[in-house]
């Protein structure tokens, strides 16, 4: 930011008048620096084959430079962030909401887990949520499941309703009544976190037995008491012979033994990091949301529909920087200078901009929903509880005991 | 005209090419821009008038000339596959108490968000240099037409795939094309819209059917304009004479050639006065001091087998002289007056023998006899006949000195200084002999002129012909290109 006064946060009616505007977006992009300071490692997304994805950008400075960077956090994975944060906060009780949650509470599982739309992976279009019920009618099939199969961008005033967090991060019905033609939902915010001047670095693993066991020691063989023996007579008998542990009986099939060392791609050494955010104003802009089945929207009401969408961007931005940028094992950052947001504006230009922190957002958000709510827009302030389909919670409680037992049986009931 | 910008926001371009889905798109093509302006009229439901507009613009635009475009160098982001969830599952019937096989309970888990089962997908990206590509149309539309489109570039929400949103708008001042369209065999083929497309979209859209393919163009890049490498003051069109021995002299003979030569111009000139420019000399004998003729010795050098063999003679012209259609007075001396053939001369090189020259006019020839070798663009030069020192070292031994003279002996040709000389006994170029193996050219007042080899770098490229130094006209201080590996 250049010298000059700081820019102001936003009102709600600020933010009313660039969606009504011809802005066609925010931006906001942050410097990162790894945990240990520049130039120190960090690890970025991985992919099939343990690859990173590498790229080449140029830096207005330097236009002739070629500078090797690195994807260290994805689209996808920014918006899995920027949900769990707005989950955090919303269980908290920090601001309304509407979420629909599969609860495994209250059926006599070991660990009883919840799986909401801000954490499923196709969101409210999941099929864990499809499967599951309220007094035991198919989700799809009761009354506010069905006001899924009709949404679409010039009628979206159901998804405002029942899950908002849609129409911001996007969504695909593929698997609805309508199958591959179903509701589909381009992402308002789109987030990735690139490492700049990023140079691959060498990874060692490796294992020192502590045992010092051989790999001459062996064979070993399943123990007909459990676990594993190196005595032949104290062996499961299959096929009329004792039977290896593992493929064939080596020490470090029970994990003793050493490990070759192997020096694997590790990590990256960064520079700094960037994380670029750009909330679509013109994406908003195509929704539309009609008032208890009027074939036609009010403009008025699609602004301050659209609006609060934009805040509820801000909202899961805001929080997601402020609970920090811990993306992985050994990949911590921190910001390097403050967020602010301009206004993209061509052809005009791109000279207004705005600061928002965790407390402004919140604010903003539930202004937003006070609004929304007076213009006449539905919002479904309770958490809509689900229950998980009775062959679900059985697989649960299954696959939680066996995994407590520690050892693959087969069709032991 | 009217042009189109497109500013990629996330500063890189998710789309996958229609010919390969795993490789990105780049450049943009325009009919990617055509659809999302037509997506974006069916998402603004404009009121009616506004609306035909819309349709106006439209199909003004796909009734146009392909575009030019602007778009800069893009470098691919390294193709990863990922593993997105699936989401077509639903978990298997399962009876209470029943056995259950471990198949099913992994089918069902997979249902949890932890447990989900993925699918590989590409998401090919690329970088571009720039943010910002232009399209652009050089017929004039209806304001009207201006006014519909830049409604509906505000509505476009992004190019390719929905994490590379886009901003667009009409640019009143846009940068200059680099990508055009052309015939036959191009670097880019790029999908235009065409008349009908629009129709043609819209219909294809209601029957719930992906977009057809629209037909492809041929684009070339621009050539950058870059201004012509200097040249120097003596033309890069010599005459070339060729050489038939035996005997077959080699570059030591320099000497020796260029005065048989000029002595054999002179005398097959016969009763008529020598032009000052072909003599190098005034009126009353002394030296001239404009430039005039130079000649130099072409040898077979630089190459793997190079022997230094003289494989012809170049006669090189001054710039400033205008030639008229006698050659400046040359014609008379090459050609033979009654038939108008070339002739043949002879150079008597005293004990050496007798050689023969030929005006070599064949359209394939030994490289060393290209004039193109000795004239073509080129940073780095290395000479092939030792450069004869102007003036004398002050310091015995200094190389600086001589360095400096040299570069001197540069600019005096009308180059620009170069950026580095080195003066070495050797020349860098094969089979060419050391300076020491060269006869010294001897100065009328006293003793002999010092010459050195040298390596010269410029800046930038520079045109030849190079001579330098004292006996530039004499075929001392002739240049070649050092040529890098690769490159000819």
């Amino acid at each position: 930011m250049e010298g000059g006064t700081m820019p102001d946060t936003i009102s709600f009616d600020g933010l009313r008048r660039h969606l009504t505007g011809t802005a066609a977006a925010f931006r906001s992009r942050i410097d990162l620096e790894p945990a240990g300071g520049p130039g120190d490692k960090v690890f970025p997304a991985t992919y099939e084959g343990g690859r990173s994805a590498d790229e080449e950008r140029v830096s207005p400075e330097t236009p002739d430079r070629r500078i090797p960077c690195v994807l260290v956090d994805s689209v996808a994975a920014q918006a899995n962030r920027m949900e769990e944060a707005l989950r955090d906060a919303w269980e908290r009780g920090r601001f309304p909401l509407p979420v629909i949650s599969v609860d495994f509470a209250g059926h006599d599982l070991p660990k009883p887990i919840r799986v909401t739309s801000l954490d499923a992976p196709h969101r409210i279009a999941d099929a864990i949520l499809r499967d599951s019920e309220i007094d035991q009618v198919k989700f799809r099939k009761t009354p506010v499941g069905k006001k899924l199969d009709h949404v679409d961008a010039k009628h979206a005033t159901a998804l405002f309703e029942i899950c908002p967090t849609a129409l911001v991060f996007g969504m695909w019905d593929s698997t609805g009544p309508r199958g591959g033609l179903g509701a589909k939902f381009q992402r308002a915010l789109v987030s990735e976190i690139v490492g700049w001047e990023a140079v691959r670095g060498k990874r060692v693993s490796s294992r020192i037995d502590p045992l010092g066991i051989q790999l001459g020691a062996g064979p070993l063989y399943e123990s007909k008491h459990g676990g594993w023996t190196a005595d032949p007579e104290q062996a499961i008998v299959e096929k009329k012979a004792p039977k290896k542990l593992g493929k064939d009986g080596k020490p470090s099939e029970a994990n003793h033994g050493n490990v070759t060392p192997t020096i694997a791609d590790g990590g990256y050494t960064i520079a700094f990091a960037r994380q670029t955010t750009v909330i679509s104003l013109a994406a908003l802009r195509r929704l539309r949301f009609p008032l208890d089945g009027a074939s036609r929207s009010d403009p008025e009401v699609d602004d301050i529909a659209r609006t609060a969408l934009a805040a509820l961007g801000l909202l899961a931005v805001t929080l997601a920087r402020a609970a920090g940028f811990d993306l992985r094992s050994r990949c911590q950052l921190h910001p390097r200078d403050a967020e602010s947001w301009q206004v993209l504006d061509r052809p005009a230009g791109d000279s207004e901009s705005f600061v928002l922190d965790a407390e402004g957002a919140i604010a903003l958000w539930t202004q937003a929903v006070d609004e929304a709510k007076r213009a006449g827009l539905p919002f479904h302030d309770e958490e809509l509880l689900l229950t998980p389909s009775a062959e679900l919670i059985e697989l649960v409680r299954r696959s939680q005991a066996l995994e407590s037992q520690g050892a693959a049986d087969e069709g032991e009931s | 005209m009217i042009a189109i910008a497109v500013r990629y926001l996330m500063e890189r371009a998710v789309a996958s090419s229609h010919a390969d889905y795993s490789e990105p798109e780049w450049p943009p093509h325009p009919d990617r821009l055509f659809q999302a302006l037509v997506a974006a009229r069916s998402a603004l439901e404009s009121p009616e008038d506004d609306a035909r507009g819309e349709l106006e613009a439209l199909r003004w635009l796909e009734s146009q000339a392909p575009p030019l475009l602007y778009a800069s160098d893009a470098a691919p982001r390294g193709v990863v596959t990922v593993y997105v969830p699936v989401n077509d599952l639903s978990a298997p019937r399962v009876r209470q108490g029943a056995a259950i096989s471990r198949s099913t309970l992994e089918s069902g888990l997979a249902l949890l968000p932890e447990h989900r089962l993925r699918q590989p997908r590409h998401f090919p990206a690329s970088v571009p240099q720039v943010d910002t590509v232009v399209f652009r149309w050089d017929a004039d539309p209806p304001a009207a037409v201006v006014g519909a489109l830049a409604r509906l570039l505000r509505a476009v929400t992004y190019l390719g795939h929905s994490s590379s949103p886009v901003e667009a708008w009409i640019d009143e001042d846009p940068r200059d094309p680099n990508l055009l369209p052309t015939e036959g065999v191009a670097r880019y083929r790029l999908r235009i819209p065409t008349r009908g497309r629009l129709e043609s979209l819209e219909a294809r859209y209601e029957a719930q059917l992906r977009p057809s393919p629209a037909p492809a163009v041929g684009y070339r890049p621009v050539e950058p304009t870059r201004a012509p490498a200097p040249g120097t003051v003596f033309s890069p069109f010599p005459i070339v004479l060729r050489l038939s021995g035996p005997p077959h002299p080699t570059l030591t003979s320099t000497l020796a050639l260029t005065t048989a030569l000029r002595g054999a111009l002179l005398a097959s000139g016969g009763a008529g006065e020598i032009p000052e420019w072909i003599s190098g000399h005034q009126a009353d004998g002394s030296a001239s001091t404009k430039p005039h003729l130079a000649l130099t010795p072409l040898a077979n050098t630089s190459h793997e087998h190079a022997d230094g063999r003289v494989l012809g003679l170049a006669l090189w012209i001054p710039q400033e002289m205008e030639i008229g259609p006698d050659g400046g007075g040359l014609s008379r001396l090459l050609l033979d007056p009654t038939t108008g053939d070339p002739r043949r001369l002879r150079l008597t090189l005293g004990r050496a023998g007798v050689c023969e020259l030929d005006l070599d006019e064949r359209e394939v020839r030994p490289v060393s006899l290209r004039e193109a070798t000795w004239t073509r663009t080129a940073r780095l030069w290395g000479s092939v006949t030792p450069v004869a020192l102007d003036r004398h070292p002050k310091q015995k031994n200094s190389e600086a000195e001589i360095e400096k003279t040299i570069a001197d002996s540069v600019e005096r040709i009308g180059l620009p200084r170069p950026a580095l000389v080195v003066a070495r006994t050797v020349s860098p170029h094969l089979g060419v002999p050391p300076s020491w193996s060269f006869p010294r050219i001897e100065r009328k007042s006293r003793g002999c002129l010092r010459h050195t080899h040298a390596v010269i770098a410029f800046e930038d490229d520079v045109r030849g012909p190079i001579l330098l130094g004292a006996g530039r006209y004499r075929g001392y201080g002739f240049f070649r290109p050092i040529v890098r590996s690769g490159v000819e």
